[in-house]
């Protein structure tokens, strides 16, 4: 009889009190990708909305009075949309507009945004992204260390991050390139060997290679080249012993995924006397003539080395076997 | 045994407590059209030459959120409703109201976009399109009337 009372009375008080059940409207201001436990993907509604669900990484959007704005790059989130590469920090027009206030993107190195910059903008378009070549104000600086976290929610993900010439990046933002980003080391792009990636600048180019890059008169269009920047992070197979550095190499390894050769089998099932099963190369691929592990035949891993006017550069700058043996260790 | 009894009696009184019944917004006695403001017709046509046809769309009687006219029906699935207010207050109200019901019901995705006195709601309850290309269109026809 308790129970029943106690169930009557818990019924009573959730009719008296609606609100209490009522669900959480988030207010979007724009696009945004939807959290993975809400299907994942990408909203392309432009304009102010709602939704049942907060945002799935709040250091991606910068929030105001409740409404929130994605600064990030949409590429991550299987976004199919426009878009337009940057380098480096950069005010963002849209959402200046939107929130009403100067808004700045803190994303270190080559990323996407699905908005060019405005006209009358102080950017430059040269390597085939957008360099804001502006000064920027003190509240830049005062909320970088508070909006800089951007860069380690994008630092796990691998993806493919726009091809960028950083060796044509206007004088004024070279320092900036020095203090890296996600994918990039000081190293590799400043008074360094050519990085192994390159994208013709806007003019009458055709570039043929992983991807085709068309020039043209106008801002690049970029045709996704899967360059994986994972010279910092990368995944230990397992072990899981956390960030690791490489002093031994010199230069930055760039992972270029290439399709796989699938018209003749790269290993075949061989027997070796004494010993269980192994793999050798087969017989009607060609002989490899540098070392198996080494970048030139693992169809994976090592530097790019499609495009043809690459090659000399990349080769000059190939680990020795020696290397490749530390890297794989 | 008191106590039940007495859940009881607030359980049966439920329905005559001011609040606990369905919104009731304010209703003009004739749906007419707004006259300085795009008509429901001019919108749906909008949508249609985009590509975006417009579903069962029918005037709703009587026309809700003191709206003056009203039509209800679907694009590509989506809940979509399209009304005109006759004066910039009632418009805010009604937008205020939309609002309020979409925190009630739980809607998953909710857009209201006005021009002038015009407004297009457009609801996704049950999560039928995440990526809200449907909705993204409709807004960007209706911004430009």
């Amino acid at each position: 009889m308790r129970t029943l009372s106690a169930l009557i009375a818990s019924l009573a008080a959730m009719a008296l009190f609606p609100t209490a059940a009522q669900a959480r409207q988030v207010e979007y201001l724009s696009q945004h990708p939807v959290p993975h436990k809400f299907g994942g993907g990408f909203c392309y509604i432009d304009v102010p909305h709602v939704h049942n669900y907060m945002p799935g990484d709040q250091r991606m959007y910068r929030e105001n009075h409740g409404q929130y704005y994605f600064v990030g790059d949409p590429a991550p989130f299987d976004y199919d949309g426009p878009r337009y590469s940057y380098y480096g920090a950069h005010p963002v027009a849209e959402a200046e507009i939107r929130i009403g206030h100067p808004v700045y993107c803190y994303i270190k190195g080559p990323h996407f945004h699905w908005y060019q910059p405005p006209p009358q903008a102080q950017f430059k378009l040269t390597g085939g992204a957008y360099w804001y070549v502006g000064a920027f104000p003190p509240a830049y600086y005062d909320d970088r260390p508070r909006y800089a976290v951007i860069n380690e929610a994008y630092a796990p993900m691998p993806y493919a991050r726009p091809v960028v010439d950083v060796q044509v990046a206007p004088v004024a933002v070279r320092a900036e390139i020095s203090l890296g980003g996600p994918g990039w080391r000081a190293g590799a792009v400043v008074g360094g060997p050519p990085a192994p990636v390159f994208v013709a600048p806007p003019g009458p180019a055709v570039q043929v290679g992983v991807g085709i890059n068309l020039g043209g008169g106008g801002p690049p269009r970029m045709v996704e080249r899967p360059v994986f920047h994972q010279d910092r992070y990368r995944h230990d197979r397992g072990r899981h012993e956390g960030w690791r550095e490489h002093p031994r190499h010199g230069q930055p390894a760039r992972f270029i995924a290439r399709p796989a050769p699938v018209r003749e089998p790269l290993l075949r099932r061989s027997r070796i006397p004494g010993h269980g099963p192994r793999f050798a190369p087969s017989p009607r691929t060609a002989a490899p003539t540098a070392p198996r592990r080494g970048p030139a035949t693992a169809p994976t891993r090592g530097p790019a080395q499609t495009a043809p006017r690459l090659r000399t550069a990349t080769a000059q700058h190939s680990p020795t076997p020696a290397q490749s043996r530390g890297h794989r260790r | 045994m008191k106590t039940c009894c007495l859940a009881l009696m607030m359980l049966l009184a439920l329905p005559a407590l001011p609040g606990c019944h369905k919104d009731r917004a304010p209703t003009t006695a004739a749906a007419s059209h707004v006259q300085g403001t795009p008509h429901t017709d001019q919108v749906l046509g909008a949508w249609r030459n985009a590509g975006l046809p417009p579903d069962g769309f029918a005037p709703v009687q009587p026309s809700p959120m003191g709206a003056a006219y009203c039509e209800h029906g679907l694009i590509h699935g989506v809940d979509t409703t399209v009304c005109e207010y006759a004066s910039d207050d009632t418009l805010k109200r009604g937008t205020q109201h939309v609002k309020d019901e979409w925190a009630r019901v739980d809607v998953h995705t909710g857009v209201i976009l006005s021009a002038k006195r015009t407004t297009m709601v457009a609801i996704d309850r049950e999560r039928r399109e995440p990526s809200g290309k449907t909705i993204a269109q409709m807004a960007k026809v209706f911004s430009k009337l």
